[in-house]
């Protein structure tokens, strides 16, 4: 499962409390599925660990790393 | 039916076939030729576009639409270039002519929508990188637009390959371009490749095509490179409406040379999205 930790993505805090106002846990997990299942062939390479990480964001509405 | 019972395939079939393909209409050479030209000067574009009896009627359809909120005010070619813009006027003349060529785009497990959906998504991600990069941004969409053209030749005159090609995945899983080059011993960006020479590509369009999922071989170019990533964006954002939608592996050189920092991708991402739509309705 994805973390989604500050630790993970620094200086988080605003976007954590975005998450929650906007996104609920359950609506965050369903994303968060797909992301993993659309990026299930993609490999193991940075890119695409880089990219799964990118997207999950956006689709999060997390506004920076 | 096994792959043993297959009709014959091989390269000299599909030239043979890509052959008697109609070439695509005037009007979708000019643009192919022009797409990095400055468009401020419309005028012998519009009077090529009015010979094109299909293309002016989705474009004045499509510029009466509510959609861009002038219903019943569009009557001419020129006044529909203004309202539509050069971008959705180029997807509808390429989408067009594609359509006008090819004798019958369904088979089973094909879905033309979705396709173009998949297409168009490409396009805006090539577009948008190719922007970033200061490279050419009229033929990065356009090679966006063009990079699974393949699929169509195999849809439209290789049915039973087809097939076998979705059979194949469906059972073994991997990626379409693999199971192509099990069942075919080639894959639809070589096809793409074949049908762009014989309609007379331009060279980078037909390069952008050809190695979209091999960007790092000899001689491939940097259009190649942008495309690759525009189709991994495109799967990533999962617009085709595709229940087995699957990102492909990223070439590392061409996602470095992409230099994607959190916030490119983060508009990158935004910008698909918002043009997604509107030029959607224009390839379907």
């Amino acid at each position: 499962m994805m973390d989604f930790s500050s630790e993970q993505n620094p200086g988080k805090e605003s976007d954590t409390a975005c998450r929650e106002v906007c996104i609920s846990p359950a609506e965050a997990e369903r994303i968060a599925e797909r992301v993993r299942y659309l990026f299930r062939l993609a490999g193991d390479s940075p890119p695409a660990r880089e990219l799964e990480k990118q997207l999950l964001a956006y689709r999060l509405g997390m506004k920076s790393e | 039916m096994n792959n043993a019972a297959l009709p014959p395939f091989g390269l000299d079939l599909v030239i043979k076939n890509i052959s008697k393909l109609p070439s695509p209409s005037l009007v979708v050479a000019e643009l192919l030729h022009t797409i990095d030209q400055d468009d401020s000067s419309p005028t012998a574009l519009a009077k090529s576009i009015s010979k094109h009896q299909s293309l002016v009627a989705r474009m004045l359809r499509m510029a009466n639409s509510s959609f861009y909120g002038m219903p019943g005010r569009v009557e001419n070619i020129s006044d529909a270039i203004a309202v539509l813009g050069w971008r959705t006027v180029r997807t509808l003349a390429i989408t067009t002519g594609l359509h006008d060529g090819f004798s019958a785009l369904s088979a089973p497990g094909f879905d033309l929508n979705n396709f173009w959906r998949h297409s168009v998504a490409t396009a805006l991600g090539a577009s948008s990188l190719a922007r970033r990069m200061t490279l050419r941004e009229g033929s990065a969409f356009v090679a966006g637009l063009l990079h699974d053209v393949g699929r169509l030749v195999l849809v439209s005159n290789f049915p039973e390959h087809f097939a076998a090609v979705q059979r194949y995945q469906t059972e073994n899983g991997g990626f379409i371009f693999e199971a192509e080059q099990v069942i075919l011993g080639m894959d639809h960006a070589h096809i793409g490749r074949l049908l762009g020479e014989r309609w007379h590509f331009p060279l980078t369009i037909c390069d952008g095509i050809a190695n979209h999922h091999h960007p790092d071989a000899a001689g491939s170019s940097a259009l190649a490179g942008i495309v690759h990533i525009a189709d991994a964006l495109a799967h990533a954002l999962d617009l085709a409406s595709n229940p087995t939608e699957m990102v492909p592996c990223i070439s590392q050189p061409s996602w470095r040379r992409a230099d994607l920092s959190w916030q490119d991708s983060q508009e990158i991402f935004a910008e698909i999205e918002h043009e997604f739509g509107a030029l959607c309705s224009t390839a379907g």
